[in-house]
């Protein structure tokens, strides 16, 4: 059974200046005590404000806000990637993630290799890696150029490799970002077949998007984040 | 457990992507230290009137060793801020990077050691049971650089002046580790070396290997060390090592 929990979470996070970064600025803090706080080049980002919510097997839920609403960081969140400043985060089952493109990819490396790696990466062994190769070769239809580095790769070819690798293995949260839309017609409808079948076997699907029909046609929960704040909408009221 | 097994398959694969399309592949740096030892050895053994037969043998131990060391030491800084795509998009375990990264510099080692095994071959120098010790040397001295390549990785990653501050310390540390001689042969005025911490773990490899006497707090320097700095290592990373991800 899989599940997210959000309970009152709340996220800051220090964006570091080139002052932030600073050995010198930091011990210069701790030598003078603390007292002269000085943080003007540190900003300090509230990403989500006293988020809670429950997602359960079979959700599907659309992610939508402006550009900055924290939508990547939420994912991130539910990933465990990021940790919540205050509140709690409880999250059952194997979780896929699908964030930026390119992200653990090896670009010298054939396709080939780049599978083996980013499934070992996510936990499973090389024999295990290994037997996912053909359904990955199926999925993508990349056919010769798996065996090219990536580096000839385009985008959309990337993302097909790292869709396929995410959910070669069936997940039981998988986590997309909208940088996924970057597919051909053929790969869009590919990767909705996958998203409806873990869907349907009661997995819980997260989707970031501003394509509005995408999110339609995937989801049956819609959150709306404005300024860190989140709101759960009704499918029928998104135009 | 299968994630060590997985960091040292990618760390040896990470080493034949380096060396791909070169002939030699992962020996190019071998060869590289060969010419290192044969031109060392023939300045500083001429210049200092040594005996060739106890000089190679001990330098080359010695800059093997050194090569390890100062390769953790130099690679310690970035070694999570260079795998930030990873950590930003997948939750892999922090430590999952360090063991992969050290893993790649052991193998470098492993490569090495065939030149001081065929420089013990050409010298003819004595191996007895003895010589084994240096394994449990060894050992201390891997899980020691884990520490500090994890403590290093995390600073680096926070601080960016970490990176430059090391290589900055490491070309120093080359003059007072004992490489180009042996510690236990210095004039009283030079015994600094002893408070250099990366001497002892020389020192532990190198002695059992030549059979003369190791300094004879060794053990309990470098087990101490491997406390307090795992220690320190552990608590740095339960505090603090969550928010690697709005570091790197």
């Amino acid at each position: 059974m899989a599940k997210i929990e959000f309970d009152n979470v709340s996220l800051r996070y220090p964006i570091y200046g080139s002052h932030g970064m600073s050995l010198r600025s930091h011990l210069m803090r701790v030598a003078t005590g603390g007292s002269i706080e000085q943080d003007s080049r540190t900003t300090v980002i509230t990403a989500l404000k006293d988020v809670s919510f429950m997602l359960k097997d079979g959700d599907a839920v659309g992610l939508i806000g402006h550009n900055g609403a924290g939508k990547s960081t939420m994912l991130r969140t539910m990933a465990g990637i990021y940790p919540p400043s205050t509140g709690k985060v409880i999250r059952q089952g194997k979780t896929a993630t699908v964030f930026e493109i390119g992200a653990g990819l090896d670009y010298e490396l054939s396709g080939y290799d780049n599978i083996i790696h980013l499934g070992m990466m996510m936990g499973l062994s090389y024999s295990e890696a290994k037997a996912l190769t053909p359904d990955i070769e199926e999925f993508t239809e990349l056919g010769d150029f798996l065996q090219l580095p990536i580096r000839t790769y385009s985008s959309g070819m990337t993302m097909r490799l790292m869709f396929a690798v995410a959910t070669a293995v069936t997940p039981e949260i998988l986590l997309l970002d909208e940088m996924f839309s970057t597919g051909d017609a053929g790969f869009k409808e590919k990767s909705q077949a996958r998203i409806h079948k873990i869907i349907d076997a009661a997995k819980i699907f997260v989707f970031a998007s501003h394509d509005m029909s995408l999110i339609k046609s995937y989801c049956n929960r819609v959150f709306r984040l404005e300024h860190g704040h989140l709101e759960e909408v009704t499918l029928e009221t998104l135009t | 457990m299968s994630l060590v097994q997985n960091a040292i398959y990618l760390a040896w694969a990470d080493t034949k992507a380096r060396y791909k399309k070169s002939v030699l592949g992962p020996f190019w740096p071998t060869l590289t230290n060969l010419l290192g030892v044969v031109g060392l050895s023939l300045v500083w053994g001429t210049l200092m009137n040594q005996d060739m037969h106890t000089f190679v043998p001990q330098l080359a131990i010695g800059l093997v060793t050194w090569q390890l060391i100062s390769g953790v030491l130099m690679d310690g800084p970035t070694c999570f801020a260079r795998q930030a795509p990873m950590i930003r998009n997948v939750a892999v375990p922090a430590w999952f990077f360090a063991s992969r990264l050290l893993a790649r510099h052991l193998i470098n080692f492993l490569h090495n050691a065939a030149i001081v095994i065929g420089i013990m071959v050409f010298y003819s120098v004595r191996v007895t049971v003895e010589t084994l010790l240096f394994l449990p040397g060894l050992l201390l001295v891997t899980l020691n650089l884990y520490w500090i390549l994890h403590m290093l990785g995390l600073a680096g990653a926070r601080f960016r002046d970490i990176e430059h501050l090391v290589s900055g310390i490491v070309p120093m540390l080359f003059f007072i580790s004992p490489i180009i001689y042996r510690a236990d042969r210095l004039p009283s005025g030079l015994n600094l070396v002893w408070l250099n911490p990366f001497s002892y773990m020389i020192e532990a490899v190198r002695a059992p290997i030549l059979g003369y006497a190791l300094h004879p707090d060794t053990w309990i320097i470098l087990t101490g060390m491997l406390l307090v700095g795992g220690g320190l290592t552990w608590l740095y990373q339960e505090r603090q090592g969550k928010n690697l991800a709005f570091w790197v």
